[in-house]
């Protein structure tokens, strides 16, 4: 080796500079590797076992999926319950962001106070809180029945425990909790330059021709941002339909989400094995619905600095 | 080294070494943490803050009254909490020295290997002879123990006897002889006689103890010595149209009004005053009247209608409402075997616990239990000595997966209730898959 000593002091140096980064990076590093890459790496193992977290683990190959997609009605029925939510939920979450979005942008007085006020509830979004709440308003003795009864209509009835409603009721809270897409809308919506309204106004465009051909295409680089979050996220939906039934996706299995499916599976009745491949095949599902998004975006989306 | 004195103000600030120093302290200090050992014993059970101090007490006493007991480390959880974290403790190797079990999960636990077996103690360490002879095998599972019984109860029917008599003006059924004809007769006339504004019945069909007790009263079991359904399919389509029925007529709370109150007793019809009478444990007479204050009775279980197959005996069995069990794999053995030894016979522990854990297993415990008692202990405690003499001994304990099927059972009770499935297709589907996880 003819390097001269100067440059092997200069690259330890460099390496030791790179070490220094590495350290700064290692409670995220180390977080990464034993948190969630690792477990990823062994719950894919495990999909492939008959495994009870007791007993060693015993490969059956593709049993679980097997089982899974030909002889498990439930399964079936979590993956229709769970289909139904998120396109039931994120549209109407995304729609409810836009349209308050868009109120706040007029330069309404105490705008401050009105973004803190409907951001509110998706701070809770998550909560058991929300979740109990939800079952005082949908209750058979809850807030909406007492006030379908000033009308003179029939209040025995409960919207969370009936099977024909209790989804229904799930998807109305995941729409409430428009917080964080509006926030972000509301970020693009000023990005968008003044001039652009002013011109089409000149060219005569009315107010819905305006939405149409300056806001949603100035915006839909954020849409599908939110769009793809709030898809994940639905797929994810754990913890309303826990709370509100009980730990049970009960009355009948009607809001069995496949998360709650899942847990149920893994943390009630031990068969681990068959609950990593549960997870392997929604993540299967979300990779899918990702790719879809990604696929059509350039159909869509439109980025202020590519030209079509 | 000689000592400096500091003044503040030149104190050299933390270096960058410290500073990481310490970071990976902390690291490898948060790494460690989780893990169990430590030193002393480990306790857990379930139930109330009320259970958790008179059983903390009792340790407590058990400490002083001999040298060199190790500190017990205690944890409390209510039930569904508690099974989920101590399945995950034990997968872990972290076995609580000392539990408290259920029958019906002692055989996933011995399946595991999780228990230790206490024969070798028996008689000796552990003395279970005044301890009723209906409830000291409770804690065995093939041949051998594994669980000493710490309470027992019995299932019955709760009765509101104010609101009984209030809206049908008639006290009490006579139920040593009333069948489930009688039963469905009065909780239909509480409806009619309410104007619709009470039921007599909570819906019972989704309990699958309630359904063995129905399985029992016709002669049969719910499973053979050989973990295979041992009842008839057409008993369990009976069963379930019957609650239909009821819930058509009014005698039991429609489908909706019982999923709302699933795991919750406080929304419960019976606690909102909207129900009669309801399928309950001993225990949650004190939990009724805890919710909401009532004249309440604890009814005998109806008997099979004259017109029933099979060949009618008490449906009933005196229960193991709760067993102690230690942990295989324990450095403290012989310490938490002295510790079950005194929570079931030392007169200490038995005046700190009282009746808190449901009714004692001892004769003599119970009847300076019934001393002190409150008039709702009392309606339980003498529940016990009537089923004592009505009642069967449950031949064996419950198979591999049987907590799982009673989970479910609710969810076929509840297809039926809301018209997804008739009586007769949920039995089948249930029948199957019941079979399919004891069986297969």
């Amino acid at each position: 080796m003819s390097a001269s000593p100067r440059t092997r002091v200069r690259v330890r140096a460099r390496h030791r500079h790179n070490g220094w980064g590495y350290l700064f990076l290692a409670p995220w590093l180390v977080g990464f590797f034993l948190l969630v890459l690792g477990p990823m790496a062994a719950s894919l193992a495990l999909s492939f076992t008959d495994f009870n977290l007791f007993d060693p683990p015993k490969w059956i190959g593709l049993d679980n999926y097997r089982q899974a997609f030909f002889d498990d009605e439930r399964f079936w029925n979590a993956l229709r319950v769970t289909f139904t939510y998120v396109f039931a939920s994120v549209p109407a979450r995304l729609a409810f962001a836009l349209a308050v979005a868009m109120l706040l942008n007029r330069g309404v007085r105490g705008l401050r106070v009105y973004r803190a006020v409907y951001y509110l509830p998706s701070l809770l979004g998550g909560s058991v809180a929300i979740a109990v709440l939800w079952r005082q308003l949908f209750g058979s003795d809850g807030l909406l029945n007492h006030f379908l009864s000033w009308f003179g209509a029939d209040t025995g009835h409960s919207w969370i425990a009936d099977p024909d409603t209790s989804l229904l009721t799930m998807i109305v809270l995941a729409a409430w909790q428009f917080g964080s897409p509006m926030i972000i809308f509301l970020a693009g919506l000023r990005q968008i330059p003044q001039e652009l309204y002013e011109a089409a106004e000149l060219d005569g465009a009315g107010p819905i021709a305006r939405f149409r051909a300056v806001t949603l295409p100035l915006l839909s680089p954020l849409i599908f941002f939110n769009l793809l979050l709030q898809v994940i996220g639905a797929f994810q939906a754990f913890t309303p339909a826990y709370v509100v039934s009980n730990g049970t996706g009960g009355p009948s299995d009607s809001t069995l989400f496949y998360t709650l499916y899942l847990y149920e599976e893994g943390f009630t009745q031990f068969h681990m094995g068959y609950a990593s491949a549960l997870a392997w095949v929604l993540f299967a599902v979300i990779a899918v619905f990702s790719a879809i998004a990604f696929l059509s975006s350039k159909y869509w989306v439109h980025y202020a600095d590519v030209r079509s | 080294m000689p000592r400096h004195t500091r003044d503040p103000a030149t104190t050299p600030r933390p270096t960058r070494r410290t500073v990481l120093g310490l970071a990976a302290t902390g690291l490898v200090a948060a790494g460690c943490g989780g893990g169990g050992g430590g030193p002393g014993m480990a306790a857990s059970w379930w139930g109330d803050p009320g259970l958790n101090d008179a059983l903390n007490d009792a340790v407590g006493a058990f400490r002083d009254s001999g040298t060199g007991r190790p500190r017990v480390r205690s944890e409390f959880l209510p039930w569904d909490g508690y099974w989920d974290k101590l399945a995950t403790r034990t997968a872990g190797g972290d076995t609580p020295d000392l539990m408290m079990q259920a029958a019906t999960y002692l055989p996933e636990y011995v399946g595991r290997g999780a228990l230790r077996p206490l024969d070798s103690y028996l008689g000796d360490a552990l003395r279970l002879d005044d301890v009723d002879a209906s409830a000291r095998s409770t804690g065995g599972y093939r041949g051998r123990t594994y669980a000493v019984v710490a309470a027992t109860n019995a299932l019955t029917v709760i009765a509101d006897r104010g609101l009984l008599r209030g809206v049908t003006g008639r006290d009490l059924p006579d139920d040593r002889a009333w069948t489930w004809d009688d039963l469905e007769e009065l909780a239909g006339e509480v409806h009619r006689a309410s104007d619709g504004e009470t039921f007599g019945l909570q819906d019972g069909g989704g309990d699958l103890m309630a359904f063995q007790l129905f399985v029992r009263q016709r002669g049969r079991e719910l499973f053979d010595g050989d973990d295979r359904l041992a009842f008839p399919v057409d008993w369990l389509a009976e069963w379930l149209a019957l609650w239909q029925r009821l819930r058509e007529s009014g005698a039991a709370p429609p489908a909706d009004m019982t999923a709302e109150s699933v795991n919750m007793l406080a929304q419960s019809p019976m606690v909102r005053g909207r129900a009669a009478m309801s399928f309950a444990w001993t225990q949650d007479i004190g939990s009724h009247a805890s919710l909401r204050e009532a004249e309440y009775a604890a009814l005998l279980p109806p008997g099979p209608s004259r017109s029933a197959p099979g060949e009618a005996r008490p449906g009933l069995w005196i229960n193991a409402a709760s067993l102690w069990s230690v942990a295989a794999e324990t450095r403290h053995a012989d310490t938490a075997v002295e510790l079950v030894d005194f929570l079931v016979n030392d007169p200490a522990a038995e005046e700190l616990l009282g009746t808190r854990l449901g009714t004692p297993p001892r004769a003599d415990a119970r009847a300076r239990a019934r001393e002190g008692a409150d008039a709702v202990t009392r309606v339980s405690l003498d529940y016990m000595d009537l089923v004592a003499e009505y009642s069967t001994p449950l031949p064996r304990v419950w198979p591999l997966g049987f907590t799982e099927l009673r989970s479910e059972f609710n969810r076929y009770n509840q297809d039926v209730g809301f018209g997804l499935r008739s009586p007769e297709a949920a039995a089948d589907a249930y029948y199957d898959y019941a079979a399919g996880v004891v069986e297969g």
